[in-house]
Parts: structure tokens; C-alpha cells; sequence
């Protein structure tokens, strides 16, 4: 297969996915904002720690530590200058598929057609009615369902689904890890809240957010409490959404490859040995010495995995991450988009 | 004026049963069909790209849901005709690239060709695989009347508008598949398997099998759809320039698994941006070194670089002494009668009746920078005479010709509109046509303007089948 169609196959997956991802974190934020906080405390700064946790906090315009509803729905759904709104994922999945217009199967070209052309609409919607909110979040996730759903079912199984499997779970790992640290972000009115109702509430939030808050309790069996939370949504190769499950999908994709092209990756050694540290980390220990830090670290290492792989397979684009900077928070990524 | 469909009110054979549907389908369900194709096209992706003009840069060409009808007999005589102006034309290139005989002996002026822009001097001597040049050759064909049909213009560079074929006729077949039922239309569907084995004739010789590819501009190209439509109909990779290198004569493509030789490049770039080592060395598009490459024998350019010389407004008009030169033959399909404004006594004709005349630029293409005398204004034809008295060799002139209508969906109901004709001759170890081509229909009433970018549309074309029976 073409290097550059590898590439675009990579990133339309990666793209939809981070559209997904986006529209997740609004969610959280929407449901934390609905959380009751006591009379006399105003600590809404929910808008603010979602656009740092999107990675946003350099491409927005307005005051960062008190950004509103408004101005941030806007520039992390419809802002075309940042490369990581909704409006820019769809825009560039669809730029990416048009430019290999048939290296994906019609069926997947149309379900982003389709998306990008519905997508006006919707914005519009949202900019009217301040209850479209969660209507939209359901509407940019249906529109990553169906891609995901076209790809695995109409996709020969040959290595370009890998490279779209990769894109996916490059992301989805690194959006994971970017809703857990919301947490980070987020205030809480004091210290002696923390363990209390209104830090307990956020944490659900959190799995509410990535969709998993029944398998939580099903899977576990117990209530919800941080450590329970961090260890779910890192480590936990059941959920599907967990840095751990993102990281083994990873693993198996860079494998299978190696099977059709016969030989063996960089790419292939690093991700396992990033799936051991993660499955055998200690969960206390890392909340302890500060999860903001091991998170920051994480979306790190999947930035050199991403630039890895697209040095194995000859991408014709090399990706270059942004180094990420520990004292402004994780934002690791105006996270390169192409075309 | 000629109507396919009807003459002094009786049906011309071939369609009596496009006659017959026209009168049982209201107006309503036609159009209901139309708004459907559009949808659909649009769903595809089957656009064309227009850039600064404003507004949605990706365009669909309007489909119109009537089609254009040929009989056996008609198509035999097209089909024979195209396929001899093909053969002439890569005669032509081969022999000018060569020896000049046709020079030397009088028949064109050597300005004509050697001071052409298209002309491509690193070409002389060099011989490509099996001695072709233009493996795919777009022959426009007007018709004025029953048997009165004529080559408007010849096309040897990258000549657009397959991908439209093959494209309406499936929209046809889904929306009325009433009208296929008898079974006599012949498909089109073989192009692709034809345009494949085109390209694997012409491989280098040796290796084993070739490695086809079709390299495109990219996907702000306005041809871009057809393009990818193209590579995905024969399963071959549709690459860029930057997918291309060149390494000891040989062209690779960069792929996941290293790099892969190439054999064949179809090309859906202009010669100037080939190789910038080569022509224009701005160009971002092509492949440093791939003539170089070429020249060496590690790879097969199609169409060949400096076709272009063959199909130039000038030279159209020696086409029917090429046939006649080359082959020995009289030619099948007959030139418009056209006026070189480089002949002193055929400009002076040609600025007497600059309001009967249609004037075109030797190098103009796509419907731009014409004039049709009748439906000028005085003032347009003065300051068009101006332009050819200032350099009458770029200029040549044909009479208005009353081109042939088909019956056309417009909003007031079915219509006559104006139709041209375009084939496709695709020359290898063999020289082929499918039967069809590529009806392009001028929607507004009375335009004799077919150009996609001048409110053109298209029309699927039937070439009914010899019954068996």
C-alpha cells in the first residue's frame, strides 16, 4: 500500500475519533455544571479545565481561567482555526478520505460525506438552543459509531483497516487519559471536599462521559471511589475505553502487521513494553506522586508511539508532536491534523 | 436543424422507444428522477472542482436523464472513423519526432510543428514501447445531419470525461431499468478492462508483471474524481508526485512495505509539470528525474510527453492529409471546414464574414476565448478582429455549424438542446473503442456552448446492438 495512503487512512480514523473524544469531554462538562454546589460558591470553571484537558488552552482567543459556556462550545465545536474542534475533525476525515477517495469502501466515504454535510446544520442547531447541547454530543457520536461501524464492516481485512485501527486507538488512549485529568483541572470549593459528595459526583461524571459508568459497576462490583475510577480507566483491558485496552488493540494491530509484511517493527516493541509498565503500574503509587504527572507523561509516550509507527511504515508526512510542557498542563497536541 | 430523435415528425430508428417513454413519463417523474441522480451524484462524490469563482468550489455537471441514441450502423462508421484518426495521429507524432517526412514532402508547414509550444524537442528519436504516443485519444464528434458528421477536435494529452461514461450509464440503469430490459445496449462497462490492457502492452519489455499506476495533480484537481475512479475501477494505485522517486533510471513508489517499482504511468498531469529537472522546475506535481527514467527505457509515460503537437487547432486542419499520407486512406470522419487566419486571402475571408464565422484561438481549449459570430454583438467582433489582425497565426475560424439536437429535460419540459460527442481510442498492442462516449449537451436554449464550465451538462449514449435474431 501506498506510505501516503496508509497515512490518510490513519488519520481519517484518528480524526473521527478525536471528534468523538471532543464531543465526550463537553459531555462532562456539561453533566458537571449540573452538579449542585453549595449556596455562596461559584467554581464553575468546568469550560475551562475542558478546554485545557482538549488540549485547546493555546488556540483559544478569550481568558482561559474563566472561559464561558458560550466561547468555549464555540471554539472546541465550530472553530475552524483550531485543528482539533469537532468542525476541523470531520472537515479534515473527509478532506483525508476524498484525497484516497477509494481506499476506503463507499460506504465509508459516505457516512463522512454525509457527516460533514449534516454537520452546518447542527451547529447551527447548537448556536440557537441552549438544550441542543446534548443532542449534539449524541449526534458527533452516532456520526463516529457509523464510520467505526462501516470500517469494521465493510473494510477488507487487509492491512489498510490496521492502519485505521491504529489511528483509532492512538487517540482513543490519549483522549482517555485527557478526560481522566479533567479531574486534575477541575476545583473543588476546599480541601475537606475531596472524598465528598461533590468530588464523588465528578468522578461519576467521568464514566458517564467515556460510557462506561454501568460497566464500572459491573465489572468491579464496587462503588465508585478515585481509585477505583483511575485504575477503570487506565488500566482495566475489559473497558473499552482504557488506556491499558487502547494500548493491547495497539499491540495487536502493529502484530498483525508484522505477520502480512513479514518482518518485525520498533513501533511493535515500544507499544508492548508501554502496555506492561501501564498494566503493572501501581495505582496508589500513582495517585500519590500525582496522576496529573503520570497522565502528562502518557499522552507524551502515545505522541513518540504515533511518530514511531509513522517512521515503520514510511508515512509520507512524518508526524511531529509537540513537546509537551508539564507546567502548562496536558496539552500535548495542537495535535497535528493533515491536509 | 437536425433532431436525433425526430424528423418532419417521425421517429429515426434507434428511438422509438426512448419516444415512446418520453410520451408515457410525465414531466413530474422525469424530474423526480433528475433531482434523484443529482443526489445521488452528489453522495458519490462525483464533483468537479471550481475554484475562485466563490460559492461550493465542488460542482456536480448536470446529468440530464434523456439519452443520446446510436444505431450499429451509425456507431460502425464512428468507431472506424475515430480509430483511423487515432492511427493517423500517433503516425503523425511518430514521424515528426522522427524523420519530418510529412515536412519534407510538402504536406505541413514545419513551423507549424517545430515552433509549436507543444512540440518537445528531448522527444526526437526517442522511440516509446510498440511505437505509440497518444494512448488515449478524445476525437470530438459534431453531427449536422444523417450522415453529416464531422471531428470538431482532436484531444492526445490527457483527455477527461471517461469516468462520466461509465458513471451515467450505472445512474441509468438504476433509475430506469425499463429501458434496458431488451438488452441490445452495448455496455460500457469494459473501458476499465481496456484501459488496463492498454497500459500492460505498453510496459517496458522484460519484467515480469507490470506494475500500472495513474499519477494525478491531487484531490483539489477538478478531474480528481475521475482520476481515483479510474485507479479504483482497475485496482491500480493512483499516486502523487511525492509517492514517486526515481533511483538509477528505475521509478519507484514509496509504500508501507518499501519501495515498488513502476512500469506504466498513466498521467493526469500536464507535460510542464512532469519533471521539474525537465520542464518547469516550480513544479510541485511531478517526479525529479522521470524523464530521464523514461528516456532510459525504465518506464512508459501515457500519453507520451509532446503529444500535444498533434492536437493543436493548427495542425487540425492537415488531419485529413495525415489520414490520407500515413495510411493511404480517405478519411471516414471529415474536418470542419476551417479558415487559417495565417493565410493572408482566408483572413481577409475571415474578417469579411467575422459575423457568420466562429473564431477560436489555436491554443484556446474549453469553450474560452471564442467567438460566435451570430451571436455577437458589433462591438465584440471589432474588437475580436482587432485581436487576430494583431497575430492572425494564433487564430483559425470555422462556419457556424448547426449542430444536432437531442431531446433534453429542461424546466419547461422535453426539449431540443444541442449535442457534441466525444470517444475514447485507447491505442496499445490493440486499437479499440468502447462503444460510447461521452455526450455533453448545452442546456441553455439555443447555446452551442457544451462545456462543463460554460452550463453544460451530460447524457448517457446508447450504441444499440445488431439484433442476433
Amino acid at each position: 500500500m501506498l506510505s501516503r495512503v496508509a497515512d490518510n487512512l490513519f488519520w481519517i480514523s484518528r480524526t473521527m475519533e478525536r471528534a468523538d473524544n471532543v464531543a465526550r469531554l463537553i459531555d462532562t462538562a456539561r453533566r458537571m455544571v449540573s452538579l449542585p454546589i453549595k449556596t455562596g460558591q461559584s467554581i464553575t470553571n468546568e469550560w475551562s479545565s475542558i478546554l485545557i484537558a482538549a488540549g485547546a488552552s493555546a488556540t483559544f482567543k478569550g481568558d482561559l481561567d474563566h472561559a464561558d459556556r458560550d466561547a468555549a462550545l464555540e471554539h472546541l465545536v465550530a472553530d475552524p482555526e483550531n485543528p482539533s474542534s469537532i468542525y476541523s475533525c470531520i472537515r479534515s476525515a473527509r478532506e483525508n478520505a476524498r484525497a484516497i477517495r477509494f481506499g476506503v469502501t463507499s460506504e465509508v466515504w459516505n457516512t463522512l460525506n454525509t457527516a460533514w454535510n449534516e454537520l452546518p446544520h447542527q451547529i447551527t442547531l447548537l448556536r440557537s438552543r441552549r438544550a441542543h447541547l446534548a443532542e449534539f454530543v449524541d449526534w458527533v457520536k452516532v456520526a463516529q459509531a457509523t464510520y467505526r461501524g462501516c470500517v469494521e464492516g465493510t473494510m477488507v481485512r487487509d492491512d489498510s483497516v490496521e492502519f485505521m485501527r491504529l489511528g483509532s486507538h492512538i487517540e482513543r488512549g490519549d483522549a482517555t487519559a485527557r478526560i481522566l485529568d479533567v479531574k486534575y483541572h477541575v476545583l473543588l470549593p476546599s480541601l475537606d471536599e475531596i472524598g465528598g459528595s461533590l468530588d464523588q459526583y465528578q468522578w461519576v461524571s467521568l464514566l458517564q462521559a467515556v460510557g462506561v459508568q454501568r460497566a464500572y459497576h459491573f465489572v468491579t462490583r464496587s462503588d465508585v471511589s478515585r481509585k477505583g475510577v483511575a485504575s477503570f480507566l487506565m488500566q482495566n483491558q475489559l473497558n473499552p475505553r482504557s488506556m491499558a485496552f487502547s494500548l493491547s488493540r495497539i499491540v495487536v494491530s502493529l502484530e498483525t502487521l508484522e505477520s502480512f509484511y513479514g518482518r518485525t517493527y520498533p513501533s511493535c516493541q515500544i507499544a508492548k513494553s508501554r502496555l506492561e509498565d501501564l498494566s503493572s503500574a501501581d495505582v496508589d503509587h500513582v495517585l500519590n506522586a500525582g496522576l496529573h504527572e503520570y497522565l502528562t507523561e502518557f499522552i507524551q509516550n502515545q505522541a513518540v508511539l504515533a511518530q514511531k509507527i509513522a517512521e515503520d511504515f514510511a508515512f509520507a508526512v512524518p508526524v511531529t508532536p509537540e513537546i509537551v510542557s508539564a507546567s502548562e498542563g496536558v496539552q500535548g497536541g495542537q495535535y497535528q491534523t493533515q491536509v | 436543424m437536425f433532431d436525433e430523435m425526430s424528423v418532419n415528425e417521425s421517429i429515426r430508428p434507434g428511438y422509438e422507444r426512448v419516444s415512446e417513454w418520453l410520451s408515457s413519463t410525465s414531466h413530474e417523474d422525469l424530474k423526480r428522477a433528475a433531482s434523484e441522480a443529482e443526489t445521488l451524484f452528489r453522495k458519490i462524490g462525483i464533483t468537479f472542482a471550481v475554484y475562485g469563482e466563490g460559492g461550493d468550489p465542488e460542482r456536480l455537471i448536470p446529468f440530464d436523464v434523456v439519452p443520446r441514441i446510436f444505431t450499429a450502423q451509425e456507431w460502425a462508421t464512428l468507431e472506424q472513423g475515430v480509430i483511423q484518426r487515432a492511427n493517423a495521429l500517433n503516425a503523425f507524432i511518430h514521424d515528426v519526432y522522427h524523420d519530418g517526412r510529412i515536412v519534407s514532402e510538402g504536406i505541413i508547414p514545419g513551423e507549424f510543428i517545430y515552433q509549436n509550444e507543444a512540440y518537445e524537442p528531448i522527444m526526437k528519436g526517442f522511440n516509446p514501447t510498440l511505437g505509440v504516443y497518444s494512448h488515449i485519444s478524445g476525437i470530438d464528434v459534431i453531427r449536422t445531419g444523417e450522415d453529416g458528421f464531422y471531428v470538431l477536435e482532436d484531444n492526445c494529452r490527457t483527455p477527461s470525461g471517461v469516468s462520466y461514461v461509465l458513471e451515467n450509464r450505472r445512474m441509468m440503469t438504476r433509475l430506469f431499468p425499463d429501458l434496458f430490459a431488451a438488452g441490445d445496449i452495448a455496455p460500457v462497462e469494459t473501458y476499465p478492462d481496456m484501459l488496463r490492457r492498454t497500459m500492460e502492452s505498453v510496459a517496458p519489455p522484460g519484467g515480469g508483471w507490470p506494475n500500472c499506476v495513474i499519477l494525478t495533480p491531487g484531490h483539489f484537481n477538478s478531474a480528481y474524481y475521475e482520476h481515483s475512479f479510474l485507479a479504483d475501477e482497475m485496482g491500480i494505485s493512483l499516486v502523487e508526485g511525492s509517492d514517486l522517486f526515481v533511483e538509477n533510471e528505475r521509478v519507484y513508489m514509496r509504500t508501507t512495505r518499501g519501495p515498488e517499482q513502476v512500469d506504466v504511468i498513466y498521467r493526469r498531469i500536464d507535460d510542464a509539470f512532469l519533471d521539474p529537472q525537465q520542464f518547469r522546475p516550480d513544479s510541485m506535481l511531478g517526479v525529479p528525474g522521470l524523464m530521464k527514467a523514461y528516456m532510459a527505457g525504465g518506464v512508459t509515460i501515457m500519453n507520451a510527453p509532446g503529444t500535444g503537437v498533434a492536437d493543436d487547432k493548427a495542425i487540425y486542419c492537415y488531419v485529413e492529409d495525415m489520414i490520407r499520407f500515413y495510411l493511404s486512406e480517405e478519411p471516414v470522419l471529415k474536418n470542419v471546414e476551417t479558415f487559417k487566419c495565417s493565410d493572408p486571402a482566408q483572413l481577409s475571408h475571415v474578417l469579411e464574414n467575422i459575423g457568420d464565422l466562429v473564431l477560436k484561438e489555436v491554443h484556446g481549449s474549453g469553450g474560452y476565448g471564442m467567438l460566435i459570430g451570430p451571436k455577437s454583438t458589433k462591438e465584440e467582433q471589432e474588437a475580436y478582429a482587432a485581436r487576430v489582425k494583431a497575430n492572425p497565426s494564433g487564430f483559425i475560424a470555422q462556419p457556424t455549424l448547426s449542430l444536432s439536437t437531442c431531446p433534453t429535460l429542461v424546466d419547461e419540459g422535453v426539449a431540443p438542446r444541442h449535442v457534441d460527442f466525444r470517444p475514447f481510442v485507447l491505442s496499445g498492442r490493440e486499437v479499440q473503442v468502447t462503444p460510447g462516449g461521452l455526450t455533453r449537451v448545452a442546456l441553455r436554449d439555443g447555446s452551442l456552448v457544451v462545456n462543463s464550465s460554460q452550463g453544460g451538462g451530460v447524457k448517457d449514449t446508447w450504441v444499440l446492438m445488431e439484433q442476433s435474431y
